[in-house]
Parts: C-alpha cells; sequence; structure tokens
C-alpha cells in the first residue's frame, strides 16, 4: 500500500512536469486504464524505436515516424520490411493524444488499437503480436519492466498501453501561428496575417482545419483518390461501406505543414504550393467530393500568401517525458 | 436511481422589477450581487441586505461599451468582469468592490469573448470562459496578478452554461454537450491541473449549470430528467461521483443558477414573460399569438414568397445567460401543421425563403467559425454556407434571394452571387445593413437611417430597424411606424428586424413581447 502511494506520487509529481506547447490544451486525454505516467512512456519510447517491433529487425515505428522529419518519412508512400511500398503515407503522429480516430481512413478506434497494427501489417513490419510478446518476455529488461509497471508480462494490452503512452506526448505547438492567437499581434507578418484570413474566410480551409490541432478529426473526400475515372483507394468506405464514404480521408492536422511534405494520403502533391493550386481549383472532381471543396478563386498573391501563413505552423515538437 | 431530499427547501425572490440582472453572480459572503446597471451598462453592485446599486466603473458617454458577465473574489473584495470595450470585443478587467480604477487583465481580439466564472481559493486565478474567432470555447485559468492565460481545455462552439472551481482549488465542473450530440447537455469534472478528467452526469436528459456546494463534498445541477426543470444534488468524492442525484427543488421552471454563498445560500435567475410570434391583419388588426405548440419561445418569423408557410426560430433546451440554441419551426397555413428542422449551425438570426420554398437563407454562424449567410434545405436540414466574412458578427450578414439561383448580399456593400457558379458581383458600395427583394426582383436595401432602391436611389430617410415588401410595395419600419407608399401605418412591440408582410399585404407577422428576468435565493439543506 504504502509503495502504491509513493508511486502515485512519484507520477503525480512528474506530471506537473510534462509542459504542454502553446497552443494545446493542458489536459491531454488519456483512458483511466492508461494514464499519462513517465515510465511508462520511458518503455512506450524504447519500444517506439527499437528494431525488433519487425520480422527481420530491419524496421522500427521510427523508421516511418522520423523525430527529425517532424515524425513523419517524407515519402510519398511508406517503406515498410524487405522495402515494401505501403498504400499510403506516413502521417504525422503529433497531437494523437486529441484524435478521434486513426489511420487515414479512421479504422482504430483508439490509440491503443491503432499502435498495433503497422506492427502486425505484413506490408509494413511483419510480425505478429504474439511473435514479440515472445521477444519481449525473453527479454530480461523488457520484462522486467512490464512486469514493475502492471505486475505481468507484456501483453497485447501492455503493449499498446506503453506504445500509446509515449506517443500521448508527441506534443507539436508554439508555432507563430499559436503566439499569435495567444495575443502577439506581431508575431505574424502581415501577408501570413493575410494567409490565415484567407484560411478562414474566402479559402475555407477553416471547414476541415479547425481547432487547436486543425483539423476536424472527420473524412473528406476531395479527389485525391479518384484518377482517370477509377479509384485508386477506397478510403473510409473500407471501413463503413457507405458509398458516401468512398474515397475518402481523415482531416490531418496541417501544424509542422512546411516540415511534412509530400501531401495528401498519396503524397501526391510535393509542395504547400502545390497544395493550394489543387484545393484552388477545387480539388478534383468524382461522384463524392465533398460539398465544402469548390473553386476558391485564389489570386497568385493570394495563393502566395495563404503558403506563408502554413509555413507559420511550423512551431515546436516535444516527445517523451523531461529527465 | 434517484433520491428525494427530506425537506424541499423554500426559494425567495431578492431582486425583482425592472433591472433585475442575471449576469453576475453573488460575493461568497453573502452581501452582495455583482450586476449590470441597465441605466448605463455599468457593472454594479447591489447589496442583498437593502436594494441598493452601487456603480463601480464608469462607462463613458456615447460609448459602446458595457460590463457583461462577472465573478466575485474569494474574499469578496474584487471582481474580476467582461467590459466590450471600444473595439468591438471584450477584455477582462479587474476592480475592488470598494470602486477605484479598473485593471485591464487580457485583451486579445482573437479570443473576443470572455466569461469569468470563478476565482481559484487561493484568489490567483479567474476561471474564464474563453471564445475564440474560430468558435473554439476553451476553459481557461487566467492569473489575477499578470493576465498570464493557461488553456486547460478547449471545446467547440457549444460552450459550458456554467463552470465552478471546487472549495478546495482541485476541480472545476462545468456542463458541454455530449459528445456527438447537439441537445444532450452532460456534466464534466476536470482536474484544475489539467491531468485528468471524468464524467459525473450523463444521460439524455439536459443536465448543467453545476455549482459546488460549500462543502465540496456535492455539486447542485439543474436538470430536465423529470420533464421540468429541476434542482438536483450529487454527491462527488475525489472528482467522482460518490452517489446518486437527489432532487432538491421541483420545477423551477426558467431558472438560471448564478452562485452559492459559504452560508450555502443558491442564487439564481428567473425568467418570466415571453417573445413570441404574432399575427396582425393589416392596417390596424389585433395581434393574434401564431402557435400555440412553442409558446413563449419565438422569434424572427418570415413568410414564403407565395404566402403558403411562415418559418421562425424557436429557443430550444433551457435557458441560457448568453444566446439561445435555436430550431427553425416551419408552419404551414392552409393546415397549421408546424415541423422544426435544426440546421448545424452555432446560430440563427434571421430568414428568407427561397422562390420555390425548398430552402432558407438564414444569416448566422456555423461551427466552424463562419459568420455570414447559409442555405438550408428544409427537408434535409443541410446547411452550406454561401458566404462569410472573418469579420462578420456571430449573427452573420443579411441577404435575401433574388431567384432561385441568385442571392443579394449585404454587409460592407451590396452583392449579387450566383449560387449555381458562385460568381459574385458588386451592385452597390453602399453598406447594407438590411437587404429585402421583392417577388419582381427588385432590391431595396438600408443603412441606419436611409433606404435605397437599388439603381433608383434613396426612397427614405430616418432611422430604419426592419424592410419588408408586399404586392410589389416597400415597407419601412420605423421606431414609430410602418411606412408604406406615403402611409403611415399602426406598428405593435416589436423586434428589431422581425416584420415579414404576406404577399397579399393583408397580414403583417412580427415577434415581440418582453422577457423579464428575477434574482431568486434558496437556501440548500
Amino acid at each position: 500500500m504504502r509503495a502504491a502511494l509513493l508511486l502515485l506520487a512519484i507520477s503525480l509529481s512528474a506530471s506537473e512536469r510534462l509542459t504542454v506547447p502553446l497552443g494545446l490544451d493542458q489536459y491531454i486525454p488519456a483512458p483511466p486504464e492508461n494514464p499519462l505516467r513517465p515510465d511508462v512512456t520511458a518503455l512506450g519510447r524504447d519500444l517506439f524505436f527499437d528494431k525488433r517491433l519487425s520480422r527481420d529487425g530491419t524496421i522500427s515505428c521510427s523508421s516511418c515516424h522520423e523525430p527529425s522529419r517532424a515524425f513523419t518519412d517524407n515519402r510519398p508512400f511508406a517503406i515498410g520490411i524487405r522495402g515494401q511500398k505501403v498504400p499510403r503515407r506516413s502521417p504525422p503522429i503529433f497531437n494523437r493524444a486529441w484524435g478521434k480516430s486513426f489511420f487515414w481512413d479512421g479504422r482504430a478506434e483508439t490509440l491503443e488499437q491503432q499502435v498495433l497494427g503497422p506492427i502486425a501489417n505484413p506490408k509494413e513490419m511483419d510480425l505478429t503480436i504474439e511473435e514479440l510478446l515472445v521477444r519481449l518476455r525473453r527479454d530480461p529488461s523488457y520484462n522486467s519492466r512490464f512486469r514493475e509497471l502492471w505486475n505481468r508480462e507484456p501483453d497485447s494490452q501492455t503493449l499498446a498501453w506503453a506504445l500509446a503512452g509515449y506517443l500521448r506526448t508527441i506534443l507539436a505547438g508554439d508555432s507563430p501561428y499559436d503566439r499569435f492567437v495567444a495575443g502577439d499581434r506581431n508575431a505574424l507578418t502581415q501577408r501570413q496575417q493575410l494567409g490565415l484570413r484567407l484560411f478562414r474566410s474566402k479559402a475555407n480551409c477553416h471547414a476541415c482545419h479547425i481547432g487547436p490541432n486543425l483539423t476536424d478529426e472527420r473524412f473528406h473526400n476531395t479527389g485525391t483518390a479518384f484518377n482517370n475515372g477509377q479509384w485508386t483507394d477506397p478510403g473510409r468506405f473500407a471501413v463503413t461501406n457507405l458509398a458516401a464514404d468512398r474515397g475518402a480521408f481523415k482531416t490531418p492536422s496541417i501544424r509542422e505543414a512546411a516540415k511534412t511534405a509530400p501531401y495528401m494520403h498519396n503524397g501526391s502533391l510535393a509542395t504547400l504550393e502545390d497544395v493550394v493550386d489543387f484545393y484552388n481549383k477545387g480539388g478534383r472532381a468524382n461522384p463524392f467530393l465533398d460539398p465544402e471543396i469548390n473553386p476558391l478563386n485564389l489570386s497568385p498573391e493570394e495563393q502566395t500568401a495563404l503558403v506563408d501563413f502554413l509555413r507559420a505552423l511550423t512551431g515546436t515538437i516535444r516527445e517523451g517525458w523531461p529527465q | 436511481m434517484l433520491a428525494l431530499a427530506a425537506a424541499e427547501p423554500v426559494a425567495r425572490p431578492v431582486w425583482t422589477g425592472p433591472g433585475a440582472s442575471v449576469q453576475g453572480m453573488p460575493s461568497p459572503d453573502g452581501r452582495f450581487l455583482t450586476a449590470i446597471d441597465p441605466s448605463t451598462g455599468d457593472l454594479a453592485i447591489r447589496e442583498l441586505a437593502g436594494s441598493r446599486l452601487h456603480r463601480l466603473t464608469h462607462r463613458p458617454s456615447n460609448s459602446k461599451e458595457f460590463a457583461y458577465f462577472s465573478a466575485v473574489s474569494p474574499g469578496s473584495n474584487h471582481i474580476a468582469y467582461a467590459w466590450f470595450n471600444d473595439a468591438g470585443f471584450y477584455d477582462l478587467r479587474l476592480i475592488a468592490t470598494q470602486g477605484g480604477e479598473p485593471r485591464l487583465l487580457f485583451r486579445n481580439e482573437e479570443a473576443g469573448f470572455v466569461q469569468p466564472c470563478d476565482w481559484t481559493p487561493d484568489g490567483r486565478f479567474i476561471l474564464t470562459l474563453l471564445f475564440r474567432k474560430d468558435n473554439i470555447s476553451q476553459i481557461t485559468l487566467i492569473a489575477a496578478e499578470d493576465g498570464n492565460v493557461r488553456v486547460l481545455k478547449s471545446l467547440n462552439w457549444v460552450y459550458p452554461k456554467k463552470m465552478d472551481i471546487s472549495p478546495d482549488g482541485k476541480w472545476i465542473v462545468y456542463d458541454s454537450f455530449a459528445a456527438g450530440s447537439q441537445s444532450q447537455r452532460d456534466i464534466y469534472i476536470l482536474a484544475l491541473d489539467g491531468s485528468r478528467e471524468s464524467t459525473l452526469i450523463t444521460g439524455p436528459a439536459e443536465d448543467g449549470y453545476p455549482l459546488w456546494t460549500p462543502d465540496g463534498k456535492s455539486v447542485v445541477f439543474a436538470s430536465n430528467r423529470l420533464g421540468t426543470n429541476d434542482l438536483f444534488r450529487i454527491p462527488v468524492e475525489n472528482g467522482k461521483a460518490s452517489g446518486e442525484p437527489e432532487l432538491l427543488q421541483k420545477d423551477l421552471d426558467r431558472f438560471l443558477p448564478m452562485g452559492i454563498t459559504t452560508d450555502g445560500t443558491l442564487y439564481f435567475g428567473r425568467r418570466s414573460g415571453a417573445r413570441d410570434v404574432f399575427l396582425v391583419s393589416l392596417p390596424a388588426g389585433e395581434p393574434k399569438r401564431l402557435s400555440s405548440r412553442f409558446h413563449g419561445a419565438n422569434l424572427a418569423p418570415a413568410f414564403s414568397r407565395d404566402g403558403q408557410y411562415l418559418a421562425y426560430l424557436t429557443r430550444q433546451g433551457a435557458e441560457n445567460f448568453g444566446t439561445e440554441s435555436r430550431v427553425v419551426t416551419i408552419r404551414s397555413l392552409k393546415t397549421g401543421a408546424e415541423r422544426q428542422i435544426a440546421p448545424k449551425l452555432a446560430h440563427m438570426e434571421r430568414l428568407r425563403w427561397s422562390p420555390d420554398n425548398k430552402s432558407l437563407l438564414i444569416s448566422g454562424s456555423d461551427g466552424k467559425g463562419r459568420s455570414g449567410l447559409f442555405r438550408v434545405d428544409i427537408t434535409s436540414s443541410q446547411a452550406r454556407p454561401i458566404v462569410w466574412d472573418d469579420n462578420a458578427s456571430f449573427r452573420g450578414i443579411p441577404g435575401d434571394w433574388l431567384d432561385a439561383d441568385r442571392v443579394v448580399i449585404g454587409g460592407s456593400d451590396l452583392r449579387e452571387r450566383n449560387l449555381l457558379t458562385g460568381d459574385e458581383r458588386l451592385l452597390d458600395k453602399r453598406a447594407a445593413r438590411l437587404v429585402a427583394v421583392s417577388a419582381e426582383g427588385k432590391v431595396a436595401f438600408a443603412s441606419y437611417n436611409e433606404v435605397f432602391l437599388l439603381d433608383q436611389g434613396s426612397v427614405y430617410k430616418g432611422e430604419v430597424t426592419s424592410l419588408a415588401w408586399a404586392a410589389e410595395e416597400l415597407y419601412v419600419a420605423t421606431p414609430e411606424a410602418l411606412i408604406a407608399g406615403g402611409r403611415k401605418l399602426p406598428l405593435p412591440d416589436y423586434d428589431l428586424g422581425s416584420l415579414s408582410i404576406d404577399p397579399g399585404a393583408r397580414q403583417l407577422v412580427y415577434s415581440g413581447g418582453r422577457v423579464a428576468n428575477e434574482v431568486w435565493s434558496l437556501k440548500l439543506p
């Protein structure tokens, strides 16, 4: 009992030190059974960077979500185990504590469900969870850490808790945009301020990129999965089987947009200028194009201002618990 | 499961009559209520032992500034209050209860609405609701010393009706819509350090206005779970419910909990009177209430162009301190049948029927921070933005239909927009606060004190409150009369901007009536 109280005290004290970047909420949602704890985060962090989570020991989570690349890989498509091409781009994974669903098509309802997906995916890490658990149980260090934390050997639930616990500490914020919204009227240049006004008005970016994390966490068809009259990816339809969801993908956060090229679920747009040009033309026509996507009639100057504003979403990314 | 309190406490009126203000709260020591001086718009305190109103701020004459929500410090010696400033948004200010110079604590155009709700027990922070330009509401702590802001949690445009800090300073209780719901309001407890949150009350009912009891062992709240607006109490321990809700007082009607003093007296606002939609036969009939179904909560009526339908806005759910939640009621004038639609809009201000009766043009704002004009399909309730402006207020932009595919848009100038192509053309450079289009496409628009006909120039000079067309004749409502074709018709006591006339010019429909505020107290058992 005394040990439990001591552990709680340590956790709460450390919890006070987890600094949240400007622009994000102090309250970081976490399920009651997996509250934010520094020791869980540390374990999850070690797992995230460990290549033994893939069948042949060549791929870790960080292979596609590199901290130095704003937790993406800057490729149009992720490259998985044995050089296999993954059908979609590696999405940014910061600020996912506030996520409502996970993966581009939202097939995972919780972060704990999501983190196990790439490990077992034959094109990504190709290791069954059962095989991974055997590896972890045989590793004296991992085994003892799981036992210390949850008083049991590694299992799929505690593995998910550890990885999700770490992911919840990857936070992006404190950008010029955040400082401007917090009241510093000089944080954005005049052109970036014009870009922000366009973002919220004529360019209608705000229809989907809203809230502290600049995403509505919903699914929209912009036409990127429709090429020459053919669907190249079912998108959300694969999860819901609803025709209206065909070709729809989850709105990604556009924080750190300047660092997370290429863009869209398939990396089909190389630069921010390409993205603005794509939306300025009204996306790509298809039977289920989102009604919010329409030609914007932005002038070249307005497009430049919008791109400039998107660059002002670059701030600080922090991960893990401060030592 | 529901428990009943042993003896029902007795509620008493403490402030009735003109000027009673419900946007304030009682001081913790029970000496006074904070209030808005109705004659000046200043922040004031009203003694609870007597009935004197002491003005604390001194609003400059001819200023548009005024005081709004306020919260009293734990020692009852300072007041944090919202102040609508000369730039058109709200500051958070501090002033001593003895008066003196106010201190500006927070001013940020990006978070232009502030609502102080409570203080931490040590007096260091003010629990404040911020409402941002992008329609995000935020639960924040603002430091009383330097105005530093700590955002604890962001919510969507549906902001809490009440937030309150526990006496031990560890927890915030607040209400908000359940995830994905537009009607189910639940109650949550959030740790003051942002470390955790739990749901205190959930269920299909509207549960709101939570307040901590002085001992910190329970939360009282309003709920309509029994079909009336009742007061409940639930025991709480370590940020979680530790028992079942208990009914404290049945049927308090339209009530707005304001605060609880340290001796356990709850002060709450109560609304009486009605605002409703009335029909009058022209030129001078007796007003008749239109709807018997949604009594006392209707406004902004509009006839369809063929006179077959009336649409108006109806308040939904419990009373609000600020902007109310509204739905659209559509009434067939042939059968009297009424139905309601609930477009996903954060606020609706005015309606205009499309010529084919399939859509409504609604001025207002949506949950994505867009304030402007929306086209709402009356079959599906789907709302599509037509035009919006970063600088428009949440009330939106005026507009009317030119034909089934084109609308006229007011605001800083007058424009025509083709809904099929998105093409826009400037009609007139003058600002248009009111816009009305006749069945044959004549366009009238008005600034505050002049009415123009498009391509014809000024047709009326003087204060204008509403415009309407009927039988190709323009009706100009002024504060004194309804003017049409040189005739002056008597005008009922109506809400500004709410007039509509049927196409045959036989009937006028308007919203009117008065709602009065009262303050009551209730000693909690």
